[in-house]
């Protein structure tokens, strides 16, 4: 029962967040996009080439976040057998795959006038592909059993398993030669990248990342309410 | 008119921006049906069958 009371506690505080990342989402796209396509400069080498960034950098920070939510979700699923944590990553992972298409394409525009290729099997961008891979395997796999617990708790060794990913695609850039440039925000030294480039990032990242809320909450009470009307019509059939 | 050209590089940038909002409300509108129609269907098996309170259900598979 007390799976019930955690619910509806949780449901509540999601229903109570929601319209303010709506709003904050709602309010930051068209601020981030401003900055991002008007007020920020030209880079000296790359041209206005540079202004894809702003919508490639926040989708790979959205699509390694959304892994991780997944990969956490599942752990706790497998671990206290949460429902919760099974809708959660579920939830997630159509997300994750549409961050990273936004990765792998917006990224593809960007290296065809900058590195003379749209696509190279570099450390880098394989990686994020084997990431929109896991996604897939994981929606694949956790559909493919009549019973969704069986199917989460498949899709959540997957999700763990593929987690050995992340630390790889953060660190690809350092640790193999590759022609996908290192982060110019996460350094020791802090960012390398000039404030007037790294305003409309932060915002749009901001934008990212409320809109990702916004779209779980969404998906989770679709989910919940799914399972909820599974349990109705096996209780009716059994009647 | 100089400013849509992106110093030459519209080709790479508008479609860029067009992709990632096309997926981006994509997902957004694909989320929001999901809630609306288990949502809508669970109010009305709710109504139709006033003897299942759907607070006290369970969901984990027994």
């Amino acid at each position: 029962m007390h799976h019930i009371s955690n619910m509806n506690r949780f449901f509540c505080i999601a229903n109570a967040i929601l319209p303010i990342f709506c709003v904050v989402s709602a309010g930051m796209f068209p601020v981030g996009l401003y900055y991002a396509l008007i007020e920020s400069p030209a880079d000296y080498q790359q041209g206005d080439t540079v202004r894809i960034m702003y919508v490639h950098v926040p989708a790979a920070w959205g699509a390694m976040i959304c892994y991780l939510t997944m990969a956490m979700a599942s752990a706790v699923f497998l671990i206290y057998n949460q429902p919760l944590a099974n809708l959660a990553a579920r939830a997630a992972a159509p997300i994750g795959a549409g961050f990273t298409l936004i990765v792998l394409v917006t990224g593809s525009f960007w290296g065809q006038p900058v590195w003379g290729t749209g696509w190279v099997w570099d450390a880098r961008l394989t990686s994020v592909l084997i990431l929109f891979f896991l996604y897939l395997g994981y929606i694949a796999l956790a559909n493919a059993f009549e019973d969704p617990d069986r199917g989460g708790r498949a899709g959540a060794v997957l999700a763990l398993v593929g987690a050995i990913n992340l630390p790889i695609i953060k660190f690809s850039v350092d640790w193999w030669n590759t022609l996908h440039q290192s982060s110019s925000l996460w350094r020791i030294r802090g960012p390398s990248i000039v404030p007037e480039m790294l305003l409309p990032l932060l915002l749009m990242g901001c934008a990212y990342f409320s809109l990702f809320v916004v779209m779980m909450i969404l998906r989770l009470r679709g989910l919940y309410a799914g399972r909820l009307l599974r349990q109705m019509r096996i209780a009716a059939a059994s009647r | 008119m100089e400013y849509f050209s992106m110093g030459g590089y519209a080709a790479y940038v508008w479609p860029s921006y067009g992709i990632a909002m096309l997926i981006l409300v994509g997902l957004l509108i694909n989320s929001w049906s999901i809630t609306r129609r288990y949502e809508a269907d669970l109010i009305c098996m709710c109504q139709n069958r006033s003897d299942i309170e759907p607070v006290s259900i369970d969901i984990t598979e027994k």
